[in-house]
């Protein structure tokens, strides 16, 4: 781990080295509240949960957590959400010239462009009547409960890059997740669990590899870094203790080793120290809260079969999203589904209707489910990939496009069924309509929602102050209820 | 009477002013003659002045005659202006004749100028009603005027506002009873007492207590000002919005003469209107500071979040799911230091009971409360009735039933209701949101009206409905990028 050794954060160690002097001091008054204690979890706990570094929100929030359903590899915006009847007129014969002089391609760079047609249907759904494909038929149901954007577009043509950037608003290593901002503007409301989790699914063909710094904390402190859990079997390994350790046994290592960590953080200054003492502290606590958790044996069987959930830990999409909704009832922050299985370079008609029919179910109960219990008012639903796909084909498939593709987000302050921006005639371009959502507007819109403007949630490192959106976003205002 | 005849007289207030105008044109030329030999006026002068005179007094007196015979003023009143006017017709021919004898000329030209001052403001009273002038004099020059009468004391905090005296008949005598008033009473409608006004006019009542769309006052002043039958008619002083939501709200709650502010138990937000009206001290805020002080103990003490919304401001968020269990009764009545400021308040899967929601009684900011997944039955619901600004009750997984659901109906704000997992129906609720939206008729009526007016301008003009218009697609692509 590198070690920050900038004036700015050796002033953060100094703070939170006397914050610690100073509650080591008032630990001894509180024991004479002995009374009190056994009312007060907090007193006996003796950390300091993280409130966020905002001490209030900028303006009034709406949302409070966020499950973003990552279509990793990159969904095809024209065969799902943005219908290019001309496109269709134009199956198999050469794609305008215009569109694509000069424009960076991925896989199809000097090859010949043809435009590809779209086989499944679209319909109007909903009182909104937004145009939703049948490949999707339960996310059809919820088209008056979520917002389609379709001029979204991004910088990165390649899947990691293009991840990082919708993660962190950039490709350079080092920069904080949008969940680890979060976290350092808000704190988690879980004590007992990740405030940031990231569970990973895959098929439909097409799986790339998804890196773990994707959910990296950057700069900030690695205690706001997302947490992946295990879609396979139980969420996290070895949170049993060994035959003949007993929780309050267990207790006591986790004390003595925060003693000897708290020794060695007065002579070192290094707040990954604490990071370190916070993290054995939630894993003490995720002993218990872990298993609770993964426990689906409390949903009853209808629940299982909105989801489509055919076994509790099996992996699958489904699951996944079974396991956020119980993640964001219990307080955390940020929860991140990826499914990997949406780059269709080939064989497109089929892995798409693969992948579609592993995540349009659960996707739909999960905003169903939401709402029913009153969570969509307070929870931001975010659905896409990291980009989109050529309206040109690939063989048999499409090869990765920037320049435009669609999200949907439902809940959390945004305004449903309604669809936002829009695209040319071939699906090539967002248009400058004014509605047209950069990743950097989609950041921007997303703090919006938390009551958190993204020019003013900043961390200073190495001599300037960074934001998630660096010096770019713009809240898109006409998606905000 | 015929339309001209009308018309013609009608035209009195525009015609009157001239022979006045002319009156005191000869006062200052004779009276400048007076003091200065120099500016004595020639023979020649004098008989055009005073032709002029004669000629437009006769005009005037001829319109005001036809005028006085379409009725709708103060008989009395209207019988000593014609007098007047007559006599002031006379006394100008008069002055004609005696033109030549200085002395009896002077002596005329002193009494038709006190003629003239009396009728006019007889005439502005027959307008105007009779205390127009009066009504604005600084306050002991009106105690004088009304033989020593004070007038009716202004109240000095919320507690004092008597509904019909301070707020209602003040508005009415603002804009209505100058036409609609003891001197001029159009269509036979008197608004210048409580009596009178229950009366109605021409066409009967005016105010249907308990039904403001129903109440021809209130559909009179919310027609297109473009109307004709809408009043008060264009060009004369128009009701704020505010008047216009106080005469509303006074109507729905029963348009009683004799309820007090306190005992209407209104809206916060009519209180603040009404406030605001009166220039009285608004209902204080608490204090930010004293309540985030108060929110950390409670913190501490209950293993809850307490969290500002605002930035500015004493407004909380208050979640007390994480506590679960261990949050009952006692707890729930343990934040009555925060109560008044709490905008959000989550209970769910707490244990508390119908007997503490009494504690919610104080919580009359409540904008969202969430009591899913707890012991609550139709008997709590019943210590929601002060929650004026409730706008989301989540009951999920509850025992409540249809029963419950009815007392709702007096929550004015209500918009979402969550009852997933009840005995509730679907019946219930549709009675219930047509209950809500029934008493909101008038609201809607505006809305219509507003949009029915754009609808027309965008015939003619711009379209405007507060979206940007939609760019004509481009087949290109290559806008300029």
């Amino acid at each position: 781990m590198i070690t920050p050794t900038d004036l700015q954060n050796f002033e953060n160690q100094q703070r939170a080295w006397s914050r610690r002097t100073f509650l080591g001091k008032s630990a001894q008054a509180i024991g004479t509240l002995a009374l009190g204690s056994i009312l007060n979890p907090r007193l006996l706990a003796g950390d300091d949960p993280w409130r966020g570094v905002l001490a209030s929100p900028h303006f009034y929030p709406k949302a409070k957590r966020v499950v973003h359903l990552c279509m990793a590899g990159g969904p095809s915006h024209v065969d799902l959400f943005d219908p290019k009847p001309l496109l269709n007129r134009l199956d198999g014969r050469a794609f305008p010239e215009s569109f694509t002089k000069g424009e960076q391609l991925a896989q199809l760079q000097g090859t010949e462009l043809l435009a590809r047609g779209v086989k499944t249907g679209f319909r109007r759904c909903g009182l909104s009547g937004q145009m939703i494909s049948d490949l999707l038929p339960n996310i059809q149901t919820i088209a008056d409960d979520i917002c389609i954007v379709r001029s979204m577009h991004t910088e990165q043509i390649n899947h990691d890059p293009a991840h990082a950037f919708m993660n962190a608003g950039s490709i350079n290593k080092g920069r904080p997740s949008m969940g680890s901002w979060l976290l350092y503007g808000l704190g988690s409301e879980a004590e007992n669990l990740p405030g940031y989790v990231v569970l990973v699914s895959e098929g439909g063909g097409g799986a790339q590899p998804i890196s773990a710094r994707q959910w990296s904390a950057g700069f900030l402190p690695s205690k706001f870094q997302g947490v992946q859990f295990q879609s396979r079997g139980a969420p996290v390994h070895y949170v049993g203790n060994p035959d003949g350790v007993c929780q309050s046994t267990q207790r006591q290592v986790i004390d003595e080793v925060a003693r000897l960590n708290g020794l060695q953080a007065e002579r070192s200054l290094d707040p990954e120290i604490e990071t370190r003492v916070s993290q054995y502290e939630l894993a003490f606590k995720m002993q218990t809260s872990v298993p609770e958790l993964a426990d689906l044996s409390q949903e009853p069987q209808s629940m299982l079969d909105l989801y489509g959930v055919k076994e509790a830990g099996d992996g699958s999409f489904a699951a996944n999203c079974l396991l956020a909704r119980r993640l964001l009832e219990r307080g955390s922050r940020f929860v991140q589904l990826y499914h990997r299985g949406w780059d269709h370079h080939s064989n497109l008609d089929n892995n798409i209707q693969v992948a579609s029919g592993l995540v349009d179910q659960a996707s739909a109960a999960l905003v169903k489910d939401l709402k029913q219990r009153g969570m969509l008012e307070d929870t931001l639903v975010i659905w896409g990939g990291e980009f989109g796909r050529t309206p040109m084909g690939q063989g048999t498939g499409r090869d990765h496009h920037i320049n435009a593709f669609s999200v949907w987000m439902a809940g959390g302050g945004i305004r449903p069924g309604m669809t936002y921006g829009s695209t040319d005639d071939m699906g090539y371009r967002y248009l400058k309509d004014g509605q047209e959502m950069h990743v950097h507007d989609l950041h921007a819109t997303m703090l919006a929602c938390f009551g958190i403007d993204h020019k003013r949630l900043t961390y200073r490192y190495q001599g300037r102050d960074f934001r998630l959106t660096d010096v770019h976003g713009k809240v898109a205002r006409g998606i905000l209820a | 009477m015929s339309a001209l005849g009308e018309f013609v007289g009608r035209l009195h207030p525009l015609v009157v002013h001239v022979p006045i105008g002319v009156l005191l044109l000869l006062v200052i030329v004779e009276v400048l003659g007076w003091w200065r030999e120099s500016l004595k006026p020639s023979a020649g002068v004098r008989l055009t002045i005073v032709t002029v005179a004669v000629v437009s007094a006769l005009l005037a007196a001829g319109c005001g005659w036809l005028l006085g015979r379409d009725g709708g003023y103060d008989e009395t009143l209207l019988d000593r202006h014609r007098i007047l006017g007559f006599v002031t017709l006379g006394l100008t021919a008069v002055l004609w004749g005696v033109r030549n004898r200085s002395r009896i000329y002077g002596v005329v030209l002193t009494v038709a100028l006190g003629v003239l001052t009396w009728t006019g403001h007889d005439g502005g009273s027959l307008t105007h009603g009779q205390d127009y002038l009066t009504s604005v004099l600084p306050s002991p020059l009106r105690e004088w005027w009304s033989d020593g009468q004070p007038a009716e004391a202004a109240p000095e905090k919320l507690a004092d506002v008597h509904v019909f005296n301070h707020v209602i008949q003040p508005l009415l005598e603002a804009k209505c009873v100058s036409c609609h008033g003891a001197t001029k009473s159009e269509g036979d409608l008197q608004l210048d007492s409580f009596a009178a006004l229950m009366a109605g006019g021409k066409t009967g009542s005016v105010v249907e207590p308990g039904n403001p769309a129903d109440s021809v006052l209130l559909q009179r002043l919310f027609l297109p000002l473009a109307d004709k039958k809408h009043m008060p008619p264009a060009g004369r002083p128009q009701p704020t919005e505010t008047d216009l939501t106080l005469l509303d709200w006074w109507i729905e709650t029963g348009a009683s003469d004799t309820t007090m502010l306190a005992a209407a138990t209104p809206d916060p937000d009519i209180v603040e209107q009404v406030a605001l009206q009166l220039g009285l001290p608004l209902p204080p805020v608490p204090d930010r500071e004293a309540m985030l002080a108060a929110g950390r103990g409670l913190e501490r003490d209950w293993g809850i979040t307490v969290r500002p919304l605002t930035p500015e401001g004493p407004w909380l968020e208050v979640n007390a799911r994480l506590a679960g269990k261990a949050f009952g009764d006692a707890q729930l009545a343990a934040l009555a230091p925060i109560a008044a400021a709490m905008h959000r308040l989550d209970l769910g899967g707490t244990a508390v009971t119908d007997d503490g929601l009494v504690a919610l009684a104080d919580m009359t900011e409540l904008r969202r409360l969430q009591l899913d997944r707890t012991a609550i039955t139709d008997a709590g619901l019943a210590h929601l009735s002060g929650l004026r600004r409730i706008e989301s009750l989540n009951l999920h997984t509850t025992v409540v039933t249809d029963e419950g659901i009815k007392t709702l109906v007096n929550l004015p704000k209500l918009r979402r209701l969550f009852v997933w997992q009840t005995a509730v129906t679907k019946d219930a609720t549709n009675a219930l949101a047509s209950a809500l939206e029934n008493r909101r008729k008038l609201d809607r009526y505006r809305a219509e009206l507003s949009t029915l007016e754009k609808l027309i301008v965008s015939e003619t003009f711009q379209p405007d409905f507060g979206v940007e218009p939609m760019p004509v697609p481009t087949v290109t692509g290559q806008d300029g990028e």
